[in-house]
């Protein structure tokens, strides 16, 4: 039951985990964007490019973000591997797509063709497409994992109220988004527990919940459901009480006790994110000409 | 057949730095007949010491035989935990069918037993655990109060007519009654159910009822003890947190006291001679 959680906090420390949790959101978001400004092969080629052209611009520009990337897991402590983990819950996702792009990509006559069978070609177009793809799946999962590795979710959720907050101006309930994402999140965990504990209670009265066909496995969990909704609804009860005894009145009047500050780190950290967008926009929209200048040198 | 543990160790998440050591090298045996206690303070390894005996938690190193089964080997899970009982904390929170009949059937029916078979035994293990099946059959198990769930889960076990059954703290959260009425169940159900294993954090249904007693302390075994012989040694039972049971204290206390009587006594009726004796009375 445990092994689903992708991207579950890894308790270390490390420049990473220190970073604050705002400047870490805001990354993440910008690297997400700029994964999407390496475009697509055709995109590419429909622009006006050549082959050669991409092959340099997407090369260069995945090479930035694993350097990138590598620099952070190595600075986090995570190691390779658990990271590696995370691509497992899409891996059949990625599997799928790139196959379908490499034997899929029509791409017209003028592809570099290596052998066509009928409806299905493979090309040097097609190759390159499919790494691309299944690259930048996997550089989607990665970059989210990493801020959940490092970042506690409730860390994740005080930077967000942070910096949602202008949205209060316009009467966006910030703070109570806030609130009921962590106590989402703060439930995760236990509800695991429960989950395990209901379905061991099960198991000992020899409940079978791995053999069957699917209807016949979807009602085998009744007996797991039914007990967790039970729990879930006590806990939440017993929890709004709870608040409710200790004053909660929602955002009005609330303190904060751990003040997030920016540290050096943090501008520097944010600083080295925006290098690397930058030159990702360089790249693909060859500013000042450079990549056009390299392209030229090579060839 | 008894219970044989050798050597048994359990990691959770190893090679990750979540990594604990909950059971370490475990060495005893469960005998046949035995009202087997298990205490320790809270993460000392109980709980998943004893969801071994059932196969819920798989062995990682070390022997565990229970009756003919060995679980190092391959063996049918499911004659397993009908021969195995076993009553998790707060039982009463696993039920979840519509009536009390349904529910207490869930076990026997994962059996794949004839209709009249699990019938049959619905009717026993509810009365065997003092309701009375008429009443309560056709009633959903929600509506009942806390005491009487908790009895419908315990006879949710015992109607797979297991022969070796396991309590994790059967008594936790009832108010005095309803403690005493568990217990006395318990007992009772020692004819059916000749072996029975207890986890509890109190001493005095440790010492009223077990004959046995294995002392946990972080995944440690610290020793199996008779009644007797574990609540004498006070150093010991100071240092894993816990108390003596009221019997014993008192017995203690009185022998702390320069009176003339052992304190090792578990047994409120001995401890009554005792006194009359140093008293003069008959």
């Amino acid at each position: 039951m445990r092994d689903v959680t992708m991207g579950q906090y890894y308790p270390v420390k490390s420049p990473i985990h220190r970073l604050d949790p705002r400047i870490k959101l805001m990354a993440t978001v910008i690297y997400i964007v700029m994964l999407f400004f390496i475009p697509t092969l055709s995109n590419y080629l429909s622009r006006g490019g050549n082959f050669d052209g991409y092959l340099l611009l997407a090369g260069a520009g995945y090479a930035i973000i694993t350097l990138f990337l590598l620099v952070v897991i190595l600075l986090s402590r995570v190691p390779l591997g658990k990271v590696l983990k995370s691509i497992k819950a899409i891996i059949y996702l990625i599997t799928f797509t790139a196959v379908l792009s490499l034997f899929f990509y029509g791409g017209g006559d003028d592809v570099h063709l290596i052998f066509k069978w009928k409806f299905l070609s493979l090309s040097q177009e097609s190759i390159v497409t499919a790494t691309a793809m299944a690259l930048r799946l996997i550089y989607l999962v990665i970059g989210p994992s990493m801020l959940t590795f490092t970042t506690t979710p409730v860390e994740i959720t005080d930077a967000l109220e942070r910096l949602l907050k202008p949205l209060t101006l316009i009467k966006f309930p910030v703070h109570t988004l806030a609130m009921i994402m962590s106590i989402a999140l703060r439930m995760i965990p236990s509800l695991m527990e429960e989950t395990d504990k209901i379905k061991n209670a099960q198991k000992a009265r020899c409940a079978d919940f791995e053999s069957g066909n699917l209807i016949k496995r979807a009602k085998a969990l009744l007996p797991i459901l039914v007990p967790l909704f039970i729990s879930a609804f006590r806990r939440a009860e017993d929890l709004a009480l709870a608040m409710d005894s200790r004053c909660y009145a929602g955002a009005k009047g609330r303190t904060r006790m751990k003040v997030l500050k920016i540290r050096f780190a943090d501008i520097f950290g944010f600083l080295v994110v925006v290098a690397v967008f930058l030159s990702i926009l360089i790249l693909r929209y060859d500013w000042f000409g450079v990549a056009s200048q390299i392209l030229a040198f090579i060839l | 057949m008894p219970i044989v543990l050798q050597n048994l160790t359990y990691i959770y998440s190893p090679g990750t730095p979540f990594e604990r050591k909950a059971l370490d090298d475990i060495t005893f045996t469960i005998d046949d007949g035995d009202f087997f206690g298990i205490i320790g303070h809270t993460g000392s390894g109980k709980s998943t010491l004893i969801s071994h005996f059932n196969g819920l938690t798989k062995l990682m190193s070390g022997k565990l035989t229970v009756d003919e089964f060995d679980l190092s080997k391959k063996y049918d899970y499911k004659s397993l935990r009908s021969r195995v009982g076993m009553v998790f904390q707060y039982p009463e929170y696993q039920l979840f069918d519509e009536t009390v009949k349904k529910d207490v059937g869930f076990g026997p029916r994962n059996l794949g037993l004839a209709d009249d078979e699990i019938e049959f035994r619905v009717k026993e293990a509810i009365e065997l655990v003092g309701l009375n099946y008429y009443e309560i059959a056709e009633r959903s198990p929600f509506e009942l109060s806390g005491g009487q769930m908790r009895r419908v889960a315990l006879a949710g076990v015992l109607a797979m007519k297991p022969k070796i059954l396991v309590l994790d703290e059967p008594t936790a959260g009832l108010d005095p009654r309803g403690k005493r009425e568990i217990l006395s169940l318990i007992r009772s159900i020692k004819k059916e159910c000749p072996t029975i294993i207890m986890i509890s954090h109190n001493m005095d249904e440790i010492a009223e009822n077990c004959n046995k007693i294995a002392v946990l302390s972080e995944g440690k075994l610290k020793g199996v003890f008779r009644p007797d012989e574990l609540f004498r040694q006070t150093e010991l039972i100071k240092s894993l947190n816990m108390e003596l049971p009221t019997v014993t204290y008192l017995a203690t206390q009185l022998n702390a006291r320069g009176y003339d009587i052992d304190k090792g006594i578990t047994d409120v009726d001995v401890l009554v001679k005792e006194i009359a004796r140093i008293k003069g009375v008959e």
